[in-house]
């Protein structure tokens, strides 16, 4: 793997961990319970979760 | 370059799991809304905190899955067994969330806390698979 491609990697990574941060906080910042919208907002994003319909929540078969 | 690699993930758990349980005990004691429940406040807080928490995880398996194949052909595997298992688990405490919501009785409350530990596990997992990371590489 080039210097390059880990520098890649390591930029990826610290995005994912910062986005991952914002969204956290921004959850348990609320001390209240939610809206009905705010309800619909995550039961739809479970739900596209659970149906595989985002690519990274889908069982891939192993690689030979 | 796996110790490069192990670094990296096990930071990016790390950090996860941390920030979570810090956010997660400090609003413990923060004051809820009048007329809300707290029980229930904490049971959405730990839906998304741990959708969110495990979807990272998702992503960058997916994203980095032929170097961590190299490391370990574990990490797939608990990515995949996540991958079925959690969004059972989280729709699960979201009917229970919704049921005490709408009729708060003992034993809707028993249920609601039996999926938020469940849920709460699921969440630990992913800090389990830090620690299996690293020992990997040790």
């Amino acid at each position: 793997m080039t210097t390059n491609a880990i520098a890649l990697m390591l930029l990826s990574l610290a995005s994912t961990i910062i986005d991952r941060a914002l969204k956290i906080r921004e959850a348990a910042g609320q001390s209240k319970e939610w809206t009905a919208d705010e309800e619909q907002t995550f039961d739809d994003q479970l739900k596209s979760a659970r149906e595989g319909t985002l690519p990274h929540w889908k069982v891939e078969p192993d690689a030979p | 370059m796996k110790r490069t690699l192990a670094l990296f993930i096990a930071l990016w758990l790390a950090l996860g799991a941390g920030i979570s349980t810090v956010i997660v005990q400090s609003t413990g004691c923060a004051m809820v809304q009048p007329g809300n429940s707290a029980l229930v406040v904490r049971a959405e807080q730990t839906a998304k905190i741990s959708f969110t928490l495990i979807d990272g995880f998702l992503a960058y398996e997916k994203a980095h899955r032929d170097e961590l194949l190299k490391l370990s052909p574990d990490i797939k595997k608990s990515a995949d067994a996540l991958r079925v298992e959690a969004p059972k688990a989280i729709e699960a405490l979201r009917v229970a969330t919704k049921a005490y919501k709408s009729n708060r009785t003992p034993a809707n409350e028993v249920t609601l806390s039996t999926w938020l530990a469940v849920v709460d596990a699921l969440s630990a997992r992913v800090g389990e698979l830090t620690l299996k990371t690293k020992a990997i590489n040790v």
